[in-house]
């Protein structure tokens, strides 16, 4: 049952149950003083009665009057006074009566005092009051009867009439209290609905706050909830999408030397050849093979690097590394023709010496097989930003974003004649990130690039 | 009638050199570029290439941009692709490629598919030459020296099969598969009394050449 229905089913019940104890007690008092004020106006009207009548009996009695001269008299100053339904009697005889009812089968007087009775007859309520008079020693009962039927019809109209305006005050009472309910719990539902999309992928949908309560709050949790789910799911979707590219480059990546030692293979194998071909043939392979091996490693330190690991980084003088840099460089440096200029305005700096060493290099390495003969690299470090700095061909604007991608290479046959595997600036992008540092390119064709390792450390 | 012209595009150097000598060794007149601007250059010379096996991933001009000037100037391609998803695959179908071929890829299925181009394509040619023979497929005839020699159609074919692999090895199982068809139930000792005929009606004892452990080779000289 929806819980709206069923706070409503409840709420109804308790107004049902407090408006008929209500309308129960109500109906009950004001039966009972009905039927006081009826039951006192017959009193009355009897004493009254009596009163006349035996104050008219004695003064107009004579002692020598018979029996039945007496009756006549009782008989003709009753029906004086008598107004509406009164009985006269003298024990057994019936001295009058303008009803139907013989009093004595409901209410037989004996005593002086007062009495009454409310019995059933004929299908009507009639409430009978009576009392004994005495009367130069004859006994008289004088009844006075009415009819109080209309004192419990009454009740019962009202009865109906109640039970009427209790099923109004229901019927309204309800429609408001469900359509409130509902107004109030639609919140639920729209939280309820969201949760279910949640629940079934749908991660970008929220709820719009409207309301300022435990709900609104809910709500407000409840989109803070999706935020951080659908932030955490993008990340997975987006690192298993990189993981998937990264599978499909390499493999790409294997096919190539794959295909050339294969080829070379099958051609040994099969193909008429001199021997100086069958030498070419198998130098080929050789070399796919080093390449592959090179292949190999540098996809394990991408893969440890990545990976994160238990790398300690200490304080080290910046001097000092950009001297083992230079040092490692200059055998590279100088075999391209190429002149390495350094620069050092840092102080120290947390790092991994070896990493940042061969970050350096790959950078350097870099930079000398886009510069020619006869040019400068410059290697400056000042701030935070370690720049490296050559005046070679350069990069369109465009393939700047994707030259950190593993096995991306803007000139693959030239990259590949230069021993290259396409591993290098994601390497450096790696080893950049364990140093909570990010690389900058900025690079224009036929000027020069720019590679920035900017630190993003409190110094 | 002269021999197939065929450029092939393909940027890995070693890759290149296996692919230009078996065709070469096969019979082919190759030409061959390193990059998509050396082949545009030599397309727009020369559009006289029976077919053309491309790398899709070529530096400069890529295979994609390459076919389009290729199918401008007729030349049916073969792609070379290392890329062995669906995607590429229909996309080089679709802009026009002929066929394609995934690395790594066996040298004479490689043969086997630019024959079915250049014949679908009416450019196959039909006059095969080997050292002193001529063999024409047309007439189903074999000259040796201007002279013709009679041979049985499954000796015939043999022959051809070895003619169009020229200087390639070929093994017994696939010559047997190649002429008498897969589901030929018989032993490749078949293929060796075939050969020996051959060699016998031909005096071809040298030029088909027995290589151990492989199968047969017939050669030029």
């Amino acid at each position: 049952m929806r819980l709206w229905l069923k706070v409503s089913l409840i709420a109804l019940i308790l107004v049902v149950l407090a408006t008929g104890a209500c309308s129960l007690i109500m109906l009950i008092r004001s039966g009972e003083s009905n039927l006081a004020l009826s039951v006192e106006n017959t009193l009355t009207n009897q004493q009254v009665r009596a009163a006349s009548w035996s104050t008219a009996m004695t003064s107009e009695l004579d002692s020598q009057y018979t029996d039945v001269a007496r009756r006549s008299l009782a008989r003709y100053l009753i029906a004086k006074f008598a107004q509406g339904n009164t009985i006269l009697l003298s024990g057994a005889d019936t001295i009058y009566n303008s009803t139907s009812i013989d009093p004595k089968d409901y209410l037989p007087i004996t005593a002086g005092s007062q009495q009454y009775v409310v019995a059933e007859i004929n299908g009507r309520s009639m409430l009978l009051a009576g009392s004994q008079i005495t009367i130069a020693k004859t006994d008289y009962q004088l009844y006075a009867v009415s009819d109080i039927t209309p004192v419990y019809t009454g009740v019962e109209t009202m009865a109906y009439q109640f039970a009427l305006i209790n099923a109004c005050i229901l019927a309204l009472a309800g429609g408001v209290l469900m359509l409130l309910l509902r107004a109030v719990l639609r919140p639920v539902q729209t939280l309820q609905k969201n949760t279910a999309y949640l629940a079934s992928g749908v991660y970008n949908r929220r709820i719009e706050i409207l309301q300022d309560d435990e709900i609104g709050e809910l709500a407000a949790d409840f989109n803070r909830m999706a935020d951080a789910v659908e932030t955490h799911v993008r990340a997975l979707k987006e690192e298993a999408e990189r993981r998937t590219m990264f599978m499909s480059a390499l493999t790409h990546e294997m096919k190539t030397p794959i295909t050339g030692i294969s080829g070379n293979a099958q051609t040994l194998l099969g193909t008429k050849m001199t021997e100086e071909e069958r030498e070419d043939a198998l130098i080929a392979i050789n070399n796919e093979c080093l390449r592959m091996e090179r292949l190999s490693q540098k996809l394990m330190q991408l893969i440890v690097l990545r990976q994160g690991g238990e790398m300690e980084r200490k304080p080290a003088s910046v001097s000092d590394l950009l001297e083992n840099v230079y040092a490692s460089a200059t055998g590279l440096i100088h075999q391209r023709g190429l002149t390495l200029h350094m620069q050092n305005e840092m102080g120290t700096l947390t790092m991994e010496r070896d990493l940042l060493a061969s970050l350096l290099l790959n950078l350097i390495d870099n930079a000398g097989k886009a510069s020619r003969p006869g040019d400068t690299i410059e290697v400056l470090a000042c701030g935070n930003v370690i720049s490296v700095r050559d005046h070679g061909c350069g990069m369109p604007r465009e393939e700047l974003d994707k030259i950190t991608q593993p096995f991306y290479r803007i000139d693959r046959s030239r990259a590949k004649k230069a021993g290259g595997i396409g591993l290098g600036l994601a390497l450096a992008e790696e080893i950049a990130r364990l140093h909570e540092a990010r690389l900058e390119f900025e690079s224009e064709p036929g000027i020069g690039t720019t590679v920035k390792v900017v630190f993003e450390y409190d110094s | 009638m002269a021999r197939n012209r065929i450029l092939v595009v393909e940027d890995d150097e070693s890759i290149n050199k296996v692919i230009v000598k078996n065709l070469t060794a096969a019979g082919y007149a190759v030409f061959s570029c390193l990059d998509g601007e050396q082949a545009a250059k030599a397309v727009s010379r020369d559009t006289d290439f029976d077919l053309a096996l491309l790398d899709v991933m070529l530096p400069g001009i890529d295979g994609f941009a390459l076919l389009g000037i290729l199918r401008h100037a007729e030349i049916p391609v073969i792609f070379l692709t290392a890329k062995n998803d669906v995607e590429s695959k229909v996309r080089g179908l679709r802009e026009g490629a002929d066929d394609y071929i995934v690395k790594p890829f066996e040298v004479l299925e490689l043969l086997v598919r630019i024959e079915k181009v250049l014949e679908r394509t009416g450019k196959l040619r039909q006059v095969l030459e080997v050292g002193p023979l001529t063999i024409n497929l047309l007439e189903r005839s074999v000259r040796q020296d201007g002279e013709e020699i009679p041979l049985k159609p499954m000796e015939f074919d043999l022959l051809v099969m070895l003619a169009k692999n020229k200087n390639i090895a070929l093994s017994r199982e696939r010559l047997l598969h190649g002429v008498w068809g897969v589901d030929y139930q018989g032993e490749t000792r078949t293929v060796d009394v075939h050969i020996a005929q051959i060699r016998k009606k031909l005096g071809l004892n040298e030029q088909i050449r027995t290589i151990s452990k492989l199968g047969y080779r017939l050669e030029d000289a």
